[in-house]
């Protein structure tokens, strides 16, 4: 019996080869549409990318946890050879910086801060306190995230909570975002941020930061920073006693629940645009950074792209908004970075620089920090370009045209939907899953789309469609990435 | 724990062999872009096969095992939702029998996983998370979410009252190895870490909690509260769990085999104190501040597992915890796993100035707060400004700061200054109005609301002028080093403050120092400190020692001279 089993173990396994061979025709990778270029940079430094902003003359500004800021030329050649100079040094723990009228807008820990080279020797001589009306207590949790300047001229500034968990008397608007105008008024925007990533625009000039899963946050998720709104985590809820200026302290959501539930009690909880599952899309979201490159960049205009530390990779979101609320899809985009991504921003040529460090949280790509460029080749990947919710079903438009007759072919999909608790406690696994049913897929005249209809979408949901038996036309090829997660909060009117 | 008799076989598979194939077979199914496995037809068939061969119970070892390396009872604890032995070690590619006994009211599993792509692993979440997506099925499947690439080896389900024997061969990775009990809701209590590593060790069940506290002897762990605590499956007392390096403690329990009766000998070096304890009887008492160095104890054992208990504390400086033991036909044994020594310390990042310029440092400064901006000067000096409460916090001179706490790792911490001779100014505020020259001087405060830090511009040589307001008065505030006067001595540090404003208020004060001054020739000592003003009457009241702002024009201007008593 036991010989028997071996045997017939053995010759499935085998002909499995055998057929798993037939396929083995190159498949196109990431790599031939968006190759990654490491730049240089200068050496001694240890520069842990974590702003990027460009600068007149196409100059590249970027500062580093450390504290520093080097300017640098010549990253965008085809063979870059980055000649750097600093800029200015020891400011603490930089995360975010921002050009404009002369100054670099630098957000560090306790303050922004404006810096000028007056004498115009290229290092910085002018460090003016622009805002500062928070507080840190020495636990290196408390980061300042703060993005370019909005459409006002503002800078949106988000505040991790203590220790990540907690919201200490004497660093007060943990887990708040500040808006700083350019008057360096500090005005109060929102509340409910547990441990941000990063913060960046979409093309609209709304503001969205990644806040990473844990406390009262089951996934990691793409938070939209709707003025006045709850990003889900009360701990620092306690600054209502300094501020009114968003009304009276808010009752706090109850653990265990889900955010589908609490958002009817709690008319300020924004649920998460785009929740990026946790272990799948990623486990540490940072930087989030809009294509505006007018197609330089690839088919993917007004589209974010969120850095990820932990897998060292950046993901692609489609936003739209359904009653009010922006809501969408994430896809897997490029992976294989140097080190832990952590922020990306867009140079003049539609090129994207990354920059990254793996310290205090590792990260995949092996290098403890790396400044690198990507490139869109002219070449359009076979991708899933848009995906948008009905009444009932999704519609899903592609880069390329596929083939109809796999996009007609409901085995060509699967989809499945979950949740997270939502909990005091760290994290939630995924929760109330449910199998919907695909019942048709109607391919849109040009195979350019898809009409999926389906029975069992859930309100609250993320929605992970696979989409493994989709072909381009005329092609073997399957998507480059088949796989997107939908969160479903609300449904459109039919 | 280890039964060297012949055990009865009620039933075998070789998982380790079926998963090996099999997940070869998934890795060429599997596209490059999908996360997850979807089996194709074909292999679900070969599943479901494989499956049916496993539910028939053969009636000897599998081929290969009849000779085993390892073998590990393992019990159900009756009503505790518990296995008796939550961690245990082999060595990789040794060949392994599990003997799972479930004396307990309710059906039990022991599924063996790999430890999973997650930092510090998941204790077979993954698995769990599989079992969960069952569904319907998972009552048919016994809650075993049977092909999961993270299984290792199964028992199945266990009915009350039964046992179930079975084989693998360990992996050849080293590393922490997950099981766990797939009966919905019984995970979270039900599980351990099979240790796969190189030296398997006699401690079974090794259990560590971390405190935290300042201690210059062991304290008494069993009354404090642990910050962390876990097991450490492979067998070996191991303080790198810690995320501290200084004022911890570790209290390791768990059992210890012995082969043979016999005496047994156990050896300890700890920096600092350690206790090691056989039966709950001290064997080796190695306590108090120390560095490294062993220490013995001797003990006759009976053969049999006997309960080992390792008391550990560090204060500051380096720290160091190795255990070893020597029995009969042994000698000097590991019991500790052996760290590269102080890899994980905080490693030294002197910052310091070069080219005749300053250099700047913003960060958490022990003595300065949290919103610090340290300056060292090449000139030899150094000084660290409170940004919170616009104040001198502090000056030394020497070496400036080093980056080591703040740029390894998290940062975690506030950093002390490098050099030497570090003088503390007062705390609180520096400037404030007073309502007569002898009135109390404001009790500190986090950080004032009063004076608002605008800044600061740096000169040619990357030196500070800070900048701040109070009420209207703007506030500049420069400081310079002064080289020593000759080779051998020390620098200064010269202060110039500028106050500026329309309606500048008339009872402003600057306090320059706090404490039982003398006077001598014009400068004002206290212990290392030396201080002289130039452009204000200097006043010593209330032990404090202050200046008087008084404004000439809307302005004012003070010089001060820092320097050491040498």
């Amino acid at each position: 019996m036991r010989n028997f089993s071996f045997l017939i173990s053995f010759t499935l396994s085998t002909f499995s080869i055998l057929v798993a061979d037939d396929r083995s025709d190159r498949l196109p990778v990431e790599s031939d549409y968006y190759p990654i270029t490491t730049l240089s940079l200068p050496e001694g430094e240890v520069i842990e990318v974590s702003g990027i902003d460009i600068l007149p003359g196409n100059k590249v500004a970027i500062s580093s946890r450390r504290g520093d800021i080097f300017v640098g030329e010549d990253l965008f050649g085809d063979e870059p050879e980055p000649k750097w100079t600093i800029f200015a040094r020891g400011l603490h723990e930089v995360l975010g910086i921002a050009w404009m009228d002369g100054w670099l807008y630098v957000t560090q820990r306790p303050e922004v801060t404006r810096i000028k080279d007056q004498d115009g020797d290229g290092r910085a001589d002018i460090f003016e306190t622009v805002a500062d009306d928070w507080g840190i207590n020495g636990d290196y949790h408390e980061y300042a995230f703060g993005t370019r300047h909005d459409k006002n001229g503002d800078i949106w500034v988000i505040l991790c909570l203590t220790g990540s968990a907690k919201a200490d008397d004497k660093s007060p608007f943990r887990g708040w975002c500040m808006r700083v105008t350019p008057e360096g008024k500090c005005i109060p925007t929102g509340y409910g941020i547990r441990s941000p990533g990063g913060i960046g625009f979409n093309h609209e000039g709304e503001v969205f930061y990644c806040d990473n899963q844990g406390l009262w946050n089951g996934s990691s998720s793409l938070k939209h920073l709707r003025p006045g709104g709850f990003q889900g985590n009360p701990a620092g809820n306690k600054y209502f006693d300094l501020t009114d200026v968003l009304g009276p302290k808010p009752p706090e959501p109850v653990s265990g629940s889900r955010i589908e539930i609490e958002r009817k009690r709690l008319p300020d909880l924004v649920p998460p645009p785009v929740v990026l599952p946790h272990g799948k899309v990623g486990n540490s979201p940072a930087g989030i950074e809009c294509d505006q490159t007018g197609g330089k960049f690839g088919p993917f205009q007004n589209q974010l792209f969120i850095s990820e530390q932990t897998h060292s990779k950046v993901s692609r979101v489609f936003l739209e908004k359904v009653n009010g609320f922006y809501q969408g899809a994430v896809f897997p985009f490029l992976s294989g970075f140097g080190s832990g991504n952590i922020v990306a921003r867009f140079g003049k040529d539609g090129s994207m620089l990354t920059g990254g460090t793996n310290r205090g949280w590792g990260s995949w790509g092996k290098k403890a920090f790396s400044l690198q460029r990507v490139n869109w080749t002219g070449k359009i990947p076979f991708e899933v370009h848009e995906m948008r919710v009905k009444p009932d079903g999704f519609e899903l438009s592609f880069t390329q045209e596929a083939d109809a007759k796999t996009l007609a072919d409901l085995t060509s999909y699967t989809m499945e939907t979950y949740t997270y608790i939502y909990q005091k406690g760290y994290g939630s696994p995924e929760v109330d899953g449910t199998v919907p049913v695909i019942t048709h897929a109607i391919p849109k005249g040009d195979g350019m789309g898809v009409y999926l209809r389906v029975k069992g979408m859930v309100k609250g949901h993320v929605h992970e469609l696979k989409m493994p038996g989709v072909r381009r036309k005329g092609s073997r090829q399957p998507l480059l990435h088949e796989v997107a997660y939908y969160t479903l909060n609300e449904f459109p009117l039919p | 724990m280890r039964i060297n008799k012949t055990q009865n076989v009620v039933f075998v598979f070789i998982y380790f062999w079926y998963f090996e194939i099999l997940s070869r077979t998934n890795i060429l199914f599997l596209s490059k872009h999908t996360d997850k496995m979807n089996h194709p037809p074909i292999v679900r068939l070969f599943m479901l096969f494989s499956l049916l061969i496993h539910t028939l119970a053969l009636a000897s070892p599998p081929e290969g095992f009849e000779k085993v390396d390892e073998v590990v009872t393992i019990s159900t604890l009756a009503s505790q939702m518990k296995y008796d032995v939550e961690s245990f070690s082999v060595k990789p590619n040794s060949k392994v029998q599990i003997i799972f006994k479930n004396p307990d009211s309710l059906p039990h599993n022991l599924i063996l996983c790999t430890p999973g792509k997650k930092k510090g692993g998941d204790r077979g979440q993954e698995v769990m998370d599989a079992v969960y997506k069952l569904g319907d099925q998972g009552v048919k499947m016994n809650w075993e979410p049977v092909g999961h690439p993270r299984i290792l080896a199964s028992s199945g389900m266990v009915q009350p009252g039964h046992q179930k024997i079975f084989y693998f061969k360990a992996p050849r990775a080293q590393g922490d190895y997950p099981y766990i009990c797939t009966f919905p809701g019984h995970y979270t209590l039900m599980n351990g870490l099979m240790g796969v590593t190189k030296n398997s060790n006699p401690i079974t069940n090794l259990k560590y909690k971390i405190y935290h506290g300042k201690w210059k002897k062991l304290p008494e762990f069993s009354s404090l509260e642990p910050k962390k605590e876990g097991f450490l499956a492979n067998g070996l007392f191991d303080i790198s769990r810690v995320e501290l390096t200084d004022h911890f403690g570790v209290l390791f329990t768990g059992q210890i085999d012995c082969d043979k009766d016999g005496n047994y000998t156990f050896n300890i070096s700890s920096d600092d104190g350690s206790q090691l304890l056989i039966d709950e009887q001290v064997v080796v008492d190695n306590d108090g501040l120390h560095g490294g160095g062993f220490k013995s104890g001797s003990v006759f054992l009976k053969q049999g597992n006997h309960g080992i208990e390792v008391r550990y504390f560090e204060s500051g400086g380096q720290e160091e915890l190795q255990v070893n033991w020597s029995g009969p036909g042994f000698r000097n044994k590991p019991l500790s796993r052996v760290l590269p020594k102080r890899g994980r310390a905080v490693k030294s990042i002197p910052i310091t100035s070069t080219n005749g310029e300053a250099i700047i440092y913003r960060n958490f400064i022990d003595g300065a707060g949290p919103r610090a901006i340290g300056v060292g000067y090449d000139e030899g000096v150094n000084l660290a400004f409170d940004a919170n409460n616009m104040r001198l916090a502090m000056i030394w001179h020497g070496d400036f700061m080093d980056g080591g706490r703040h740029w390894i790792a998290r940062g975690l911490g506030f950093q002390p200054p490098a050099g030497n001779d570090v003088i503390h100014l007062p705390e609180g505020l520096a400037l404030t109005r007073l309502d007569t020259d002898d009135f109390p001087w404001p009790a500190p405060v986090y950080r004032t609301e009063d004076i608002s830090f605008e800044g600061y511009t740096l000169g040619k040589l990357q030196r500070p002028t800070f900048k701040y307001i109070l009420d209207e008065v703007l506030i500049t505030d420069k400081f310079i080093p002064v080289l020593p006067s000759s080779e051998g001595k020390l620098g200064k540090i010269r202060r110039v403050l500028q106050f500026s404003g329309d309606d500048p208020p008339l009872n402003l004060y600057l306090r320059l120092a706090h404490g039982g001054f003398t006077q001598q020739n014009g400068t004002y000592l206290k212990d290392k400190l030396m201080i002289a003003v130039e452009g204000g009457e200097v006043l010593a009241s209330n032990l404090d020692l202050r200046v008087p702002i008084i404004f000439k024009d809307k302005k004012s201007e003070l010089e001060i001279v820092y320097s050491w008593v040498e």
